[in-house]
Protein backbone atom coordinates (compact mmCIF):
# COMPACT_ATOMS: atom_id res chain seq x y z
CA UNK A 1 0.00 0.00 0.00
CA UNK A 2 2.66 2.47 1.16
CA UNK A 3 4.20 1.71 -2.56
CA UNK A 4 0.80 2.48 -4.36
CA UNK A 5 0.57 5.85 -2.57
CA UNK A 6 4.41 6.49 -3.26
CA UNK A 7 3.83 5.83 -6.90
CA UNK A 8 1.00 7.90 -7.20
CA UNK A 9 3.15 10.52 -5.56
CA UNK A 10 5.78 10.30 -7.83
CA UNK A 11 3.35 10.69 -10.26
CA UNK A 12 1.78 13.56 -9.75
CA UNK A 13 5.30 15.32 -8.98
CA UNK A 14 6.74 14.22 -12.38
CA UNK A 15 3.23 15.30 -13.30
CA UNK A 16 3.73 18.44 -12.40
CA UNK A 17 7.23 18.89 -13.11
CA UNK A 18 6.31 18.32 -16.78
CA UNK A 19 3.13 21.45 -16.96
CA UNK A 20 5.95 23.88 -15.49
CA UNK A 21 4.04 26.55 -17.60
CA UNK A 22 0.60 26.00 -17.90
CA UNK A 23 -0.61 28.21 -15.15
CA UNK A 24 0.47 31.20 -17.40
CA UNK A 25 -2.38 32.56 -19.71
CA UNK A 26 -1.84 31.40 -23.65
CA UNK A 27 -3.65 33.98 -25.24
CA UNK A 28 -1.73 34.92 -28.42
CA UNK A 29 -2.58 38.49 -29.81
CA UNK A 30 -2.84 38.80 -34.01
CA UNK A 31 -0.16 41.17 -35.18
CA UNK A 32 -1.78 43.38 -37.37
CA UNK A 33 0.78 44.27 -40.29
CA UNK A 34 -0.11 48.51 -41.30
CA UNK A 35 -1.44 48.34 -44.54
CA UNK A 36 0.73 51.29 -45.69
CA UNK A 37 3.65 49.27 -44.80
CA UNK A 38 2.76 46.72 -47.53
CA UNK A 39 1.04 48.89 -49.60
CA UNK A 40 3.76 49.11 -52.35
CA UNK A 41 5.52 45.97 -51.78
CA UNK A 42 2.54 43.66 -52.34
CA UNK A 43 0.77 41.09 -50.11
CA UNK A 44 3.07 40.10 -47.32
CA UNK A 45 3.54 36.02 -47.54
CA UNK A 46 2.61 35.25 -44.24
CA UNK A 47 3.12 30.86 -43.30
CA UNK A 48 -0.33 29.39 -42.21
CA UNK A 49 2.06 27.40 -39.79
CA UNK A 50 4.06 30.77 -38.31
CA UNK A 51 0.88 33.22 -38.28
CA UNK A 52 2.08 36.55 -36.45
CA UNK A 53 1.52 37.62 -33.41
CA UNK A 54 2.65 39.66 -31.33
CA UNK A 55 4.07 37.68 -28.14
CA UNK A 56 5.52 35.70 -31.35
CA UNK A 57 7.63 38.96 -32.97
CA UNK A 58 8.07 39.70 -29.10
CA UNK A 59 9.82 36.93 -28.59
CA UNK A 60 11.95 36.70 -32.15
CA UNK A 61 13.02 40.57 -31.22
CA UNK A 62 14.42 39.52 -27.66
CA UNK A 63 16.44 36.05 -29.51
CA UNK A 64 17.28 38.21 -32.15
CA UNK A 65 19.05 40.95 -29.92
CA UNK A 66 20.68 38.20 -27.54
CA UNK A 67 24.05 36.77 -27.93
CA UNK A 68 22.84 33.63 -25.86
CA UNK A 69 22.84 32.08 -29.96
CA UNK A 70 26.54 32.40 -29.75
CA UNK A 71 29.26 30.38 -28.01
CA UNK A 72 30.83 33.52 -26.74
CA UNK A 73 27.82 34.83 -25.47
CA UNK A 74 29.23 37.92 -27.26
CA UNK A 75 27.14 38.04 -30.42
CA UNK A 76 23.52 38.23 -31.92
CA UNK A 77 21.87 38.24 -35.33
CA UNK A 78 21.98 42.08 -34.60
CA UNK A 79 25.44 41.88 -34.63
CA UNK A 80 25.54 41.39 -38.84
CA UNK A 81 22.16 42.92 -39.09
CA UNK A 82 21.78 46.00 -37.54
CA UNK A 83 18.62 48.08 -37.96
CA UNK A 84 19.97 51.10 -38.64
CA UNK A 85 22.18 49.66 -41.85
CA UNK A 86 19.02 47.98 -43.14
CA UNK A 87 19.66 44.89 -41.21
CA UNK A 88 23.45 44.59 -42.75
CA UNK A 89 26.86 45.36 -41.03
CA UNK A 90 28.48 47.61 -42.64
CA UNK A 91 31.52 45.45 -43.60
CA UNK A 92 32.83 43.87 -46.60
CA UNK A 93 32.86 40.10 -45.04
CA UNK A 94 30.91 39.41 -42.03
CA UNK A 95 32.68 38.51 -38.39
CA UNK A 96 32.15 35.84 -36.37
CA UNK A 97 32.86 34.77 -32.97
CA UNK A 98 35.92 34.25 -33.69
CA UNK A 99 36.59 36.90 -35.36
CA UNK A 100 37.36 35.55 -37.90
CA UNK A 101 35.76 36.78 -41.67
CA UNK A 102 32.87 34.89 -43.19
CA UNK A 103 32.86 34.49 -46.99
CA UNK A 104 30.13 36.48 -47.68
CA UNK A 105 29.06 40.14 -47.23
CA UNK A 106 25.65 40.04 -45.06
CA UNK A 107 22.90 40.58 -46.50
CA UNK A 108 19.80 42.96 -45.52
CA UNK A 109 16.64 41.24 -44.06
CA UNK A 110 14.81 44.41 -44.80
CA UNK A 111 11.30 43.54 -46.25
CA UNK A 112 12.94 39.52 -46.42
CA UNK A 113 9.17 38.39 -46.32
CA UNK A 114 8.89 38.33 -49.85
CA UNK A 115 12.25 36.74 -50.44
CA UNK A 116 10.79 33.77 -51.79
CA UNK A 117 13.13 32.42 -54.10
CA UNK A 118 15.44 31.20 -51.50
CA UNK A 119 17.62 33.33 -49.04
CA UNK A 120 21.04 33.76 -48.74
CA UNK A 121 23.59 34.86 -51.69
CA UNK A 122 22.80 31.12 -53.20
CA UNK A 123 19.08 30.91 -52.04
CA UNK A 124 19.98 27.55 -49.46
CA UNK A 125 17.35 28.20 -47.38
CA UNK A 126 13.85 28.28 -48.91
CA UNK A 127 12.13 29.99 -45.99
CA UNK A 128 12.87 32.35 -42.77
CA UNK A 129 12.33 29.85 -40.65
CA UNK A 130 15.19 27.89 -41.83
CA UNK A 131 17.40 30.08 -42.77
CA UNK A 132 17.12 31.46 -39.06
CA UNK A 133 18.89 27.55 -38.11
CA UNK A 134 22.29 27.71 -40.20
CA UNK A 135 23.90 30.59 -38.66
CA UNK A 136 23.99 29.29 -34.73
CA UNK A 137 26.23 26.32 -36.10
CA UNK A 138 28.13 28.23 -38.82
CA UNK A 139 31.48 27.51 -37.35
CA UNK A 140 32.76 31.04 -38.24
CA UNK A 141 29.45 32.67 -37.42
CA UNK A 142 28.12 32.14 -33.81
CA UNK A 143 29.86 28.96 -33.49
CA UNK A 144 27.00 27.01 -31.06
CA UNK A 145 25.09 24.00 -31.05
CA UNK A 146 21.61 24.22 -31.15
CA UNK A 147 21.44 21.76 -28.00
CA UNK A 148 22.88 24.30 -25.95
CA UNK A 149 21.39 26.82 -27.47
CA UNK A 150 17.81 25.22 -25.99
CA UNK A 151 19.67 24.06 -22.82
CA UNK A 152 19.89 28.22 -22.44
CA UNK A 153 16.38 28.89 -23.39
CA UNK A 154 15.32 26.32 -21.28
CA UNK A 155 16.65 27.54 -17.94
CA UNK A 156 16.34 31.32 -18.74
CA UNK A 157 14.36 32.77 -16.36
CA UNK A 158 12.31 35.20 -18.82
CA UNK A 159 12.18 32.75 -22.04
CA UNK A 160 10.26 29.57 -21.23
CA UNK A 161 7.21 32.33 -20.16
CA UNK A 162 7.77 33.95 -23.92
CA UNK A 163 7.54 30.67 -25.51
CA UNK A 164 4.22 29.53 -23.49
CA UNK A 165 2.96 33.09 -24.61
CA UNK A 166 3.68 32.61 -28.05
CA UNK A 167 3.33 29.12 -28.90
CA UNK A 168 1.28 27.64 -26.45
CA UNK A 169 3.83 25.26 -24.61
CA UNK A 170 3.13 23.64 -21.61
CA UNK A 171 6.21 22.90 -19.73
CA UNK A 172 9.68 24.19 -20.69
CA UNK A 173 11.40 21.39 -22.19
CA UNK A 174 8.79 22.01 -25.27
CA UNK A 175 11.11 24.47 -26.12
CA UNK A 176 13.02 23.52 -29.44
CA UNK A 177 15.19 25.14 -32.22
CA UNK A 178 12.26 25.10 -34.72
CA UNK A 179 9.98 27.01 -32.37
CA UNK A 180 13.12 29.30 -31.62
CA UNK A 181 13.25 29.69 -35.30
CA UNK A 182 9.78 30.31 -35.93
CA UNK A 183 9.57 33.72 -33.63
CA UNK A 184 12.75 34.55 -35.26
CA UNK A 185 11.16 34.21 -38.75
CA UNK A 186 7.90 35.93 -37.31
CA UNK A 187 10.20 38.89 -35.96
CA UNK A 188 12.13 39.31 -39.73
CA UNK A 189 8.64 38.76 -41.74
CA UNK A 190 7.15 42.41 -40.18
CA UNK A 191 10.69 44.05 -41.56
CA UNK A 192 8.92 46.44 -43.91
CA UNK A 193 10.27 49.11 -45.82
CA UNK A 194 8.39 50.78 -48.82
CA UNK A 195 7.56 54.18 -48.60
CA UNK A 196 10.38 55.68 -49.81
CA UNK A 197 10.86 58.97 -51.50
CA UNK A 198 10.71 56.98 -54.82
CA UNK A 199 7.12 54.95 -53.39
CA UNK A 200 5.89 58.89 -52.95
CA UNK A 201 6.83 59.93 -56.18
CA UNK A 202 4.73 57.31 -57.94
CA UNK A 203 1.76 57.95 -55.24
CA UNK A 204 2.29 61.64 -57.23
CA UNK A 205 3.54 63.02 -53.59
CA UNK A 206 6.47 64.86 -53.82
CA UNK A 207 8.94 65.16 -56.80
CA UNK A 208 12.14 63.76 -58.01
CA UNK A 209 14.92 66.00 -59.52
CA UNK A 210 16.24 66.06 -62.98
CA UNK A 211 18.83 64.08 -61.91
CA UNK A 212 16.87 61.44 -60.12
CA UNK A 213 14.55 61.20 -62.90
CA UNK A 214 17.68 60.36 -65.37
CA UNK A 215 18.29 57.79 -63.45
CA UNK A 216 14.87 56.17 -62.94
CA UNK A 217 14.68 56.14 -66.80
CA UNK A 218 18.21 54.88 -66.93
CA UNK A 219 17.13 52.01 -64.30
CA UNK A 220 14.35 51.19 -66.55
CA UNK A 221 14.41 51.93 -69.87
CA UNK A 222 11.88 54.20 -70.14
CA UNK A 223 13.34 56.49 -72.79
CA UNK A 224 14.58 54.62 -75.88
CA UNK A 225 16.66 57.80 -76.71
CA UNK A 226 18.32 56.95 -74.07
CA UNK A 227 21.28 54.34 -73.34
CA UNK A 228 19.65 51.51 -71.19
CA UNK A 229 21.21 50.91 -67.43
CA UNK A 230 19.67 47.66 -68.29
CA UNK A 231 18.99 47.52 -64.28
CA UNK A 232 15.73 47.08 -64.10
CA UNK A 233 15.60 43.28 -65.17
CA UNK A 234 17.11 42.04 -62.09
CA UNK A 235 16.24 44.46 -59.62
CA UNK A 236 12.95 45.42 -60.54
CA UNK A 237 9.71 46.91 -58.36
CA UNK A 238 8.09 46.62 -56.15
CA UNK A 239 11.01 45.39 -54.39
CA UNK A 240 13.96 45.85 -56.56
CA UNK A 241 14.90 42.50 -56.68
CA UNK A 242 13.03 40.00 -59.00
CA UNK A 243 14.53 37.31 -56.22
CA UNK A 244 16.56 35.39 -59.30
CA UNK A 245 19.78 34.66 -59.64
CA UNK A 246 22.56 36.10 -62.08
CA UNK A 247 25.91 36.30 -62.94
CA UNK A 248 27.09 39.72 -62.95
CA UNK A 249 30.33 39.29 -64.69
CA UNK A 250 32.19 39.75 -61.31
CA UNK A 251 34.06 37.01 -60.88
CA UNK A 252 37.07 36.63 -63.35
CA UNK A 253 36.55 33.25 -64.53
CA UNK A 254 37.40 31.41 -67.84
CA UNK A 255 35.38 28.12 -67.15
CA UNK A 256 33.31 27.19 -64.49
CA UNK A 257 36.62 25.67 -62.43
CA UNK A 258 37.50 29.84 -61.92
CA UNK A 259 35.16 30.63 -59.68
CA UNK A 260 36.21 31.54 -56.22
CA UNK A 261 32.39 31.52 -54.87
CA UNK A 262 30.39 29.24 -57.06
CA UNK A 263 27.09 30.78 -55.78
CA UNK A 264 23.88 29.20 -56.31
CA UNK A 265 25.45 25.92 -57.68
CA UNK A 266 26.08 24.99 -53.79
CA UNK A 267 22.40 24.31 -53.95
CA UNK A 268 21.40 23.22 -57.41
CA UNK A 269 24.72 21.44 -58.55
CA UNK A 270 24.37 22.72 -62.09
CA UNK A 271 26.60 24.18 -64.56
CA UNK A 272 24.55 27.14 -65.85
CA UNK A 273 24.30 28.31 -62.10
CA UNK A 274 27.85 28.63 -61.06
CA UNK A 275 29.18 31.81 -60.18
CA UNK A 276 25.39 33.06 -59.63
CA UNK A 277 24.29 35.19 -56.79
CA UNK A 278 20.84 36.05 -56.02
CA UNK A 279 19.93 39.65 -56.64
CA UNK A 280 19.78 41.89 -53.30
CA UNK A 281 16.97 44.44 -52.91
CA UNK A 282 18.05 47.88 -53.85
CA UNK A 283 15.39 49.04 -51.18
CA UNK A 284 17.95 51.01 -49.16
CA UNK A 285 20.59 50.83 -50.95
CA UNK A 286 22.10 53.81 -49.53
CA UNK A 287 22.37 52.27 -46.10
CA UNK A 288 24.02 48.70 -47.03
CA UNK A 289 27.37 49.89 -48.18
CA UNK A 290 29.94 47.99 -49.36
CA UNK A 291 27.89 46.20 -52.14
CA UNK A 292 28.35 42.92 -53.48
CA UNK A 293 28.12 39.46 -52.25
CA UNK A 294 31.90 40.28 -51.53
CA UNK A 295 31.67 43.69 -50.13
CA UNK A 296 34.41 44.63 -52.93
CA UNK A 297 32.77 47.62 -53.89
CA UNK A 298 32.79 50.49 -51.09
CA UNK A 299 30.63 53.17 -53.06
CA UNK A 300 27.68 52.94 -55.54
CA UNK A 301 29.36 54.77 -58.12
CA UNK A 302 31.50 51.72 -58.16
CA UNK A 303 28.88 49.72 -58.50
CA UNK A 304 27.48 51.72 -61.66
CA UNK A 305 31.24 51.79 -62.96
CA UNK A 306 31.40 47.87 -62.92
CA UNK A 307 27.85 47.19 -64.41
CA UNK A 308 28.99 49.79 -67.21
CA UNK A 309 32.30 47.92 -67.85
CA UNK A 310 29.56 44.79 -69.10
CA UNK A 311 32.33 42.90 -65.96
CA UNK A 312 33.81 40.09 -67.09
CA UNK A 313 33.74 37.59 -69.96
CA UNK A 314 32.13 34.79 -67.51
CA UNK A 315 31.07 31.71 -68.43
CA UNK A 316 27.36 31.98 -67.28
CA UNK A 317 27.42 35.87 -67.64
CA UNK A 318 24.09 36.97 -67.82
CA UNK A 319 23.21 38.53 -71.21
CA UNK A 320 22.24 41.49 -70.01
CA UNK A 321 25.22 42.39 -68.26
CA UNK A 322 27.07 44.19 -71.31
CA UNK A 323 29.33 47.22 -72.11
CA UNK A 324 26.24 50.49 -71.49
CA UNK A 325 28.18 53.23 -72.63
CA UNK A 326 26.07 54.80 -70.38
CA UNK A 327 26.95 58.98 -69.92
CA UNK A 328 28.56 60.11 -67.04
CA UNK A 329 24.89 62.17 -66.43
CA UNK A 330 22.83 59.01 -66.52
CA UNK A 331 25.96 57.29 -63.95
CA UNK A 332 25.53 59.79 -61.57
CA UNK A 333 21.69 60.05 -62.13
CA UNK A 334 21.54 56.40 -61.34
CA UNK A 335 23.10 56.45 -58.26
CA UNK A 336 20.44 59.88 -57.17
CA UNK A 337 18.60 57.57 -58.21
CA UNK A 338 19.27 54.57 -56.37
CA UNK A 339 19.54 56.75 -53.01
CA UNK A 340 15.58 57.66 -53.50
CA UNK A 341 15.34 54.22 -52.04
CA UNK A 342 15.74 54.66 -48.77
CA UNK A 343 13.33 54.40 -46.22
CA UNK A 344 13.95 53.76 -42.55
CA UNK A 345 10.54 54.64 -41.27
CA UNK A 346 10.56 50.24 -40.22
CA UNK A 347 12.86 51.81 -37.37
CA UNK A 348 9.75 53.36 -35.72
CA UNK A 349 8.10 50.29 -35.18
CA UNK A 350 8.82 49.02 -31.06
CA UNK A 351 8.76 45.40 -32.18
CA UNK A 352 12.09 45.88 -34.29
CA UNK A 353 14.06 47.87 -31.56
CA UNK A 354 16.56 46.52 -29.21
CA UNK A 355 14.78 45.31 -26.40
CA UNK A 356 17.67 45.12 -24.31
CA UNK A 357 18.96 48.88 -24.68
CA UNK B 1 -42.40 2.83 -46.89
CA UNK B 2 -41.31 6.47 -46.58
CA UNK B 3 -37.80 4.87 -45.73
CA UNK B 4 -38.00 2.77 -48.85
CA UNK B 5 -38.75 5.87 -50.72
CA UNK B 6 -35.57 7.57 -49.29
CA UNK B 7 -33.48 5.13 -49.95
CA UNK B 8 -33.73 4.74 -53.90
CA UNK B 9 -33.81 8.24 -53.60
CA UNK B 10 -30.64 8.10 -52.04
CA UNK B 11 -29.81 5.67 -54.57
CA UNK B 12 -30.81 7.87 -57.94
CA UNK B 13 -29.07 10.51 -56.70
CA UNK B 14 -25.83 8.58 -56.09
CA UNK B 15 -26.44 6.87 -59.32
CA UNK B 16 -26.36 10.60 -60.85
CA UNK B 17 -23.17 11.45 -59.14
CA UNK B 18 -21.64 8.71 -60.48
CA UNK B 19 -22.49 9.27 -63.73
CA UNK B 20 -21.13 13.01 -63.75
CA UNK B 21 -18.28 11.55 -62.52
CA UNK B 22 -17.64 9.39 -65.71
CA UNK B 23 -18.60 12.35 -67.82
CA UNK B 24 -15.24 14.33 -67.07
CA UNK B 25 -12.04 13.10 -66.82
CA UNK B 26 -8.12 14.90 -65.49
CA UNK B 27 -5.95 16.00 -68.17
CA UNK B 28 -2.50 16.98 -68.65
CA UNK B 29 -1.46 19.66 -70.86
CA UNK B 30 2.24 18.94 -71.85
CA UNK B 31 4.75 21.32 -73.54
CA UNK B 32 7.82 19.71 -74.99
CA UNK B 33 10.61 21.89 -76.26
CA UNK B 34 11.88 20.86 -79.52
CA UNK B 35 14.75 21.86 -81.53
CA UNK B 36 13.71 20.34 -85.03
CA UNK B 37 12.44 16.67 -84.58
CA UNK B 38 14.68 16.64 -81.15
CA UNK B 39 13.85 17.53 -77.46
CA UNK B 40 15.87 20.98 -77.06
CA UNK B 41 19.32 20.48 -74.82
CA UNK B 42 20.11 24.02 -72.81
CA UNK B 43 23.62 24.89 -73.46
CA UNK B 44 24.63 22.88 -76.58
CA UNK B 45 25.44 24.43 -79.07
CA UNK B 46 23.46 24.08 -82.50
CA UNK B 47 24.23 25.41 -85.70
CA UNK B 48 22.26 28.68 -87.29
CA UNK B 49 21.22 27.51 -91.10
CA UNK B 50 23.91 29.82 -93.14
CA UNK B 51 24.41 32.00 -89.94
CA UNK B 52 26.31 31.48 -86.91
CA UNK B 53 26.73 29.17 -83.63
CA UNK B 54 24.19 29.86 -80.64
CA UNK B 55 23.23 27.86 -77.34
CA UNK B 56 19.62 28.52 -75.69
CA UNK B 57 19.86 28.75 -71.44
CA UNK B 58 16.11 29.85 -71.44
CA UNK B 59 12.90 29.51 -73.03
CA UNK B 60 9.67 30.25 -71.09
CA UNK B 61 6.23 32.03 -72.03
CA UNK B 62 3.13 32.41 -70.66
CA UNK B 63 0.09 31.37 -71.58
CA UNK B 64 -3.32 32.19 -70.83
CA UNK B 65 -7.52 31.96 -71.32
CA UNK B 66 -6.58 28.26 -72.52
CA UNK B 67 -9.35 26.44 -73.77
CA UNK B 68 -10.81 23.11 -75.90
CA UNK B 69 -13.36 23.44 -78.71
CA UNK B 70 -15.18 20.46 -79.09
CA UNK B 71 -16.15 18.62 -82.63
CA UNK B 72 -19.37 20.65 -82.19
CA UNK B 73 -17.83 24.03 -81.47
CA UNK B 74 -18.37 24.79 -78.06
CA UNK B 75 -15.42 25.55 -75.74
CA UNK B 76 -14.46 24.52 -72.44
CA UNK B 77 -12.12 26.36 -70.60
CA UNK B 78 -9.11 24.99 -69.38
CA UNK B 79 -7.39 27.56 -67.02
CA UNK B 80 -6.90 31.09 -66.91
CA UNK B 81 -3.14 31.14 -66.89
CA UNK B 82 0.43 29.43 -66.27
CA UNK B 83 3.73 29.38 -66.89
CA UNK B 84 5.81 27.11 -69.06
CA UNK B 85 9.17 26.79 -68.37
CA UNK B 86 11.45 24.48 -69.97
CA UNK B 87 14.28 25.51 -67.51
CA UNK B 88 13.82 21.59 -65.63
CA UNK B 89 12.23 19.67 -68.23
CA UNK B 90 12.20 20.78 -71.91
CA UNK B 91 10.93 17.28 -72.80
CA UNK B 92 7.60 17.99 -70.68
CA UNK B 93 6.26 20.78 -68.85
CA UNK B 94 3.09 19.18 -67.37
CA UNK B 95 0.08 21.09 -66.37
CA UNK B 96 -2.61 18.84 -64.82
CA UNK B 97 -6.75 20.16 -64.91
CA UNK B 98 -7.97 18.51 -62.44
CA UNK B 99 -11.63 16.23 -63.26
CA UNK B 100 -13.43 19.21 -64.92
CA UNK B 101 -12.74 17.84 -68.56
CA UNK B 102 -16.09 16.63 -70.19
CA UNK B 103 -15.43 13.42 -72.10
CA UNK B 104 -15.57 14.13 -76.02
CA UNK B 105 -14.35 14.69 -79.10
CA UNK B 106 -12.25 17.91 -79.44
CA UNK B 107 -10.97 19.69 -82.60
CA UNK B 108 -8.40 22.02 -81.18
CA UNK B 109 -6.84 23.77 -78.44
CA UNK B 110 -6.81 27.39 -78.38
CA UNK B 111 -4.66 29.51 -75.66
CA UNK B 112 -3.18 33.12 -75.82
CA UNK B 113 0.62 33.50 -76.30
CA UNK B 114 1.47 35.94 -73.03
CA UNK B 115 -1.58 37.48 -70.81
CA UNK B 116 -4.54 38.64 -72.42
CA UNK B 117 -5.26 42.66 -71.46
CA UNK B 118 -7.02 41.89 -68.17
CA UNK B 119 -4.19 40.09 -66.77
CA UNK B 120 -1.46 42.39 -68.22
CA UNK B 121 -3.20 45.17 -66.74
CA UNK B 122 -2.35 44.15 -63.21
CA UNK B 123 1.48 44.31 -61.84
CA UNK B 124 3.12 41.48 -59.67
CA UNK B 125 1.97 43.71 -56.57
CA UNK B 126 -1.57 42.46 -57.55
CA UNK B 127 -0.69 38.54 -56.69
CA UNK B 128 -0.02 36.77 -54.05
CA UNK B 129 3.69 35.07 -53.74
CA UNK B 130 2.82 31.88 -54.51
CA UNK B 131 1.25 33.22 -58.22
CA UNK B 132 3.46 32.61 -61.02
CA UNK B 133 2.20 36.31 -61.53
CA UNK B 134 3.67 37.33 -58.49
CA UNK B 135 7.36 37.29 -59.72
CA UNK B 136 8.80 40.87 -60.69
CA UNK B 137 11.36 39.60 -63.22
CA UNK B 138 8.64 38.86 -65.51
CA UNK B 139 7.29 42.31 -65.32
CA UNK B 140 8.49 45.29 -67.64
CA UNK B 141 7.98 48.31 -65.79
CA UNK B 142 8.83 50.49 -68.84
CA UNK B 143 6.30 48.48 -70.75
CA UNK B 144 3.40 48.43 -68.27
CA UNK B 145 3.14 44.90 -68.92
CA UNK B 146 4.20 41.21 -67.96
CA UNK B 147 7.04 39.89 -70.39
CA UNK B 148 5.40 37.56 -72.22
CA UNK B 149 8.21 35.16 -72.81
CA UNK B 150 11.94 35.10 -72.92
CA UNK B 151 14.41 33.18 -74.85
CA UNK B 152 18.09 33.76 -73.96
CA UNK B 153 21.52 32.24 -74.72
CA UNK B 154 24.64 32.95 -76.66
CA UNK B 155 25.98 33.27 -79.90
CA UNK B 156 29.16 32.99 -81.81
CA UNK B 157 30.24 36.46 -82.72
CA UNK B 158 34.25 35.77 -83.45
CA UNK B 159 33.98 33.26 -85.91
CA UNK B 160 35.25 29.98 -83.84
CA UNK B 161 31.89 28.41 -83.85
CA UNK B 162 32.21 28.91 -79.95
CA UNK B 163 29.31 31.16 -78.71
CA UNK B 164 30.93 33.50 -76.28
CA UNK B 165 28.11 36.46 -76.63
CA UNK B 166 25.32 36.69 -75.02
CA UNK B 167 21.51 37.08 -76.93
CA UNK B 168 18.02 37.91 -75.25
CA UNK B 169 14.51 38.26 -76.85
CA UNK B 170 12.15 38.86 -74.12
CA UNK B 171 8.42 39.86 -75.41
CA UNK B 172 5.79 41.75 -74.35
CA UNK B 173 2.57 44.39 -74.44
CA UNK B 174 -0.94 44.04 -74.96
CA UNK B 175 -0.28 44.78 -78.77
CA UNK B 176 1.24 41.78 -79.53
CA UNK B 177 -0.41 39.32 -77.88
CA UNK B 178 -2.59 36.79 -79.77
CA UNK B 179 -3.83 33.51 -79.53
CA UNK B 180 -2.45 30.01 -80.79
CA UNK B 181 -5.07 27.28 -81.92
CA UNK B 182 -3.48 23.79 -82.50
CA UNK B 183 -5.67 21.01 -84.32
CA UNK B 184 -5.76 17.98 -82.19
CA UNK B 185 -8.47 15.81 -83.80
CA UNK B 186 -8.99 13.71 -80.82
CA UNK B 187 -10.90 11.83 -78.48
CA UNK B 188 -10.36 12.84 -74.79
CA UNK B 189 -11.44 10.52 -71.92
CA UNK B 190 -10.15 8.82 -69.44
CA UNK B 191 -7.32 6.76 -70.85
CA UNK B 192 -6.83 9.34 -73.53
CA UNK B 193 -6.34 12.23 -71.28
CA UNK B 194 -3.19 13.92 -72.29
CA UNK B 195 -2.48 16.61 -74.71
CA UNK B 196 1.18 17.18 -76.09
CA UNK B 197 2.43 19.44 -78.12
CA UNK B 198 5.78 20.44 -79.01
CA UNK B 199 6.99 24.37 -79.60
CA UNK B 200 10.16 24.04 -82.19
CA UNK B 201 12.27 26.54 -81.68
CA UNK B 202 15.11 26.35 -84.84
CA UNK B 203 12.71 28.48 -86.35
CA UNK B 204 12.84 31.05 -84.11
CA UNK B 205 16.40 31.71 -85.32
CA UNK B 206 15.33 32.16 -89.56
CA UNK B 207 13.50 34.82 -90.89
CA UNK B 208 11.52 34.13 -94.24
CA UNK B 209 14.72 31.35 -94.98
CA UNK B 210 17.43 33.87 -94.01
CA UNK B 211 19.80 33.88 -90.55
CA UNK B 212 17.92 35.77 -87.63
CA UNK B 213 20.26 38.89 -85.72
CA UNK B 214 21.06 37.77 -82.51
CA UNK B 215 21.44 40.86 -79.49
CA UNK B 216 19.48 42.07 -76.94
CA UNK B 217 15.96 42.59 -77.33
CA UNK B 218 13.55 43.83 -75.01
CA UNK B 219 13.00 47.34 -75.35
CA UNK B 220 10.16 49.29 -76.63
CA UNK B 221 12.31 51.03 -78.95
CA UNK B 222 13.05 47.65 -80.72
CA UNK B 223 9.26 46.05 -80.91
CA UNK B 224 9.64 45.59 -84.62
CA UNK B 225 12.29 42.53 -83.76
CA UNK B 226 10.73 40.72 -80.56
CA UNK B 227 7.15 40.85 -82.53
CA UNK B 228 8.81 39.16 -85.72
CA UNK B 229 10.29 36.70 -82.70
CA UNK B 230 7.16 36.33 -80.78
CA UNK B 231 5.38 35.21 -84.23
CA UNK B 232 7.82 32.79 -84.78
CA UNK B 233 6.90 31.42 -81.44
CA UNK B 234 3.31 31.63 -81.94
CA UNK B 235 3.75 30.15 -85.45
CA UNK B 236 5.68 26.97 -84.13
CA UNK B 237 3.49 25.08 -81.77
CA UNK B 238 1.65 21.40 -83.23
CA UNK B 239 0.38 18.50 -81.46
CA UNK B 240 2.75 15.58 -80.84
CA UNK B 241 0.34 12.75 -81.26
Amino acid sequence: MIRVFLFVGISIFLSSCKKDLIDIPYNPTPYEVNAEETENLGILPIPKTNELTEEGIRLGQHIFFDPVLSSTGTMSCSSCHLPELAFTDGKALSVGVQGEQTSRSSMTLVNAAYYTQGLFWDGRSEKLEDQALLPVEDDIELDHSWEEVVEDLKSHPEYPTMFRKAFGIEDSEEITKELTARALGQFQRIILSGNSKYDRWKKDIGVLTDEELLGFETFFDVNPLLKDGECGHCHNEPLFTSNQYFDNGLQEANTIDDYGDIGRAVVTNKESDYGKMRAPSLRNIALTAPYMHDGRFETLEEVVEHYNSGGHPTPNRDPLVHELNLTEDQKVGLVAFMKTLTDTSYLENPFLENPFE
Amino acid sequence: MKQLIALSFCALLFSCCNNNRETTTDLDLVFQANYGDEILQYNTVYQQEGGVAFEISRSDFFISDVRLTADDGSEINLMDYAQVDFEDSPGGVRIMIEDNVPIGNYESITFGLGLNSDLNAQSPIDFPADDVLNNSGYYWAAWNSYIFSKQEGRHDTDGDGVPETGWIVHTGKDDIYKEVTVVIDSEIDEDNNIIRLAIDHEPFFMIDGAPAEFGIIHDPGNQEAFQGFYNRIADNFRVVQ
